[in-house]
């Protein structure tokens, strides 16, 4: 799994590239956690995630709480179809932010961090 | 045989005999890929299988033995014309994804736990889970129906 980071102010912004799986998901996490502490708002790309299990829906659970708690915000954007209906299936589309494109992402977090 | 059975034709099978330990999920992907694109499958029915595969076999390594290691699970999957069907047998601590309450979904996000969202995706994304305890393993069959080849 790959991970790319990159800093907007009070934004981060996550590509992952790869998968997020039982063996993935645990060096992922580590890495995460280190990205969701350096600024309010995360973001995370989605376009080159390849396959998701519940290990890692349940990292993005873990990472949209930390951001909820702390008065943050924290979103996915350009998940592959198939992904997006795994979320669908489990109802965490229901709770959690997900947006088609990086525009529509970025437009949500607070005026003056996002590129758009 | 009766008028309107027919044999099932067995196109394809893949048998794995994999140990208790996390890190044979690496074995079973691989297994699984192999097969996934022997048999032709759609992307979506590779992935949806590959994760059911993934979430079946991860449950019985964290929950059913006390510590990983020493223990076999037999995994079995056969397609027969458009239905995969999937036997996990092991002799792990009983367990029924059947019958195991199902995961709080529609709770606020502060209340919901990524604990029963493997079984979860088990049960809905196969369209047919049974379980049975036999001989005291633990047999549980899977059945998906393949969406029509492009």
């Amino acid at each position: 799994m790959e991970i790319l980071e990159e800093r907007k102010g009070s934004l981060v912004l996550v590509e992952l590239v790869g998968r997020l799986d039982s063996l993935t998901t645990e060096d992922a996490k580590k890495r995460m956690l280190v990205s969701v502490a350096a600024a309010p708002h995360l973001l995370v790309d989605c376009r080159q995630l390849e396959y998701i299990s519940s290990v890692g829906l349940g990292l993005f659970m873990l990472l949209l709480k930390i951001k909820k708690d702390a008065g943050g915000s924290f979103g996915l954007f350009s998940l592959n179809p198939r992904i997006r209906e795994i979320f669908v299936v489990s109802k965490l589309d229901r709770v959690m932010p997900i947006f088609d494109t990086r525009e529509d992402a970025l437009k949500t977090v607070p005026a003056g961090t996002g590129d758009a | 045989m009766a008028q309107g059975d027919t044999p099932i034709r067995v196109t394809d099978s893949l048998t794995l005999a994999l140990e208790n330990r996390l890190t044979e999920v690496a074995v079973l992907f691989e297994r699984m890929e192999a097969f996934n694109r022997r048999c032709g499958l759609s992307e979506d029915d590779a992935y949806v299988l590959t994760l059911v595969m993934e979430e079946v076999f991860t449950n019985v390594v964290r929950h059913g033995y006390p510590a990983e290691g020493g223990h076999e699970i037999k995994i079995r999957l056969e397609l027969a014309g458009d239905v995969i069907t999937v036997v996990f047998e092991d002799d792990a601590r009983s367990f029924d994804p059947v019958q195991a309450a199902p995961a709080n979904l529609d709770a606020p996000l502060e209340e919901r736990r990524p604990g029963g969202l493997g079984v979860h995706l088990i049960k809905t994304l196969m369209d047919d889970v049974r379980y049975r305890h036999e001989g005291g393993r633990n047999v549980l069959t899977l059945k998906k129906k393949l969406q029509p080849k492009e």
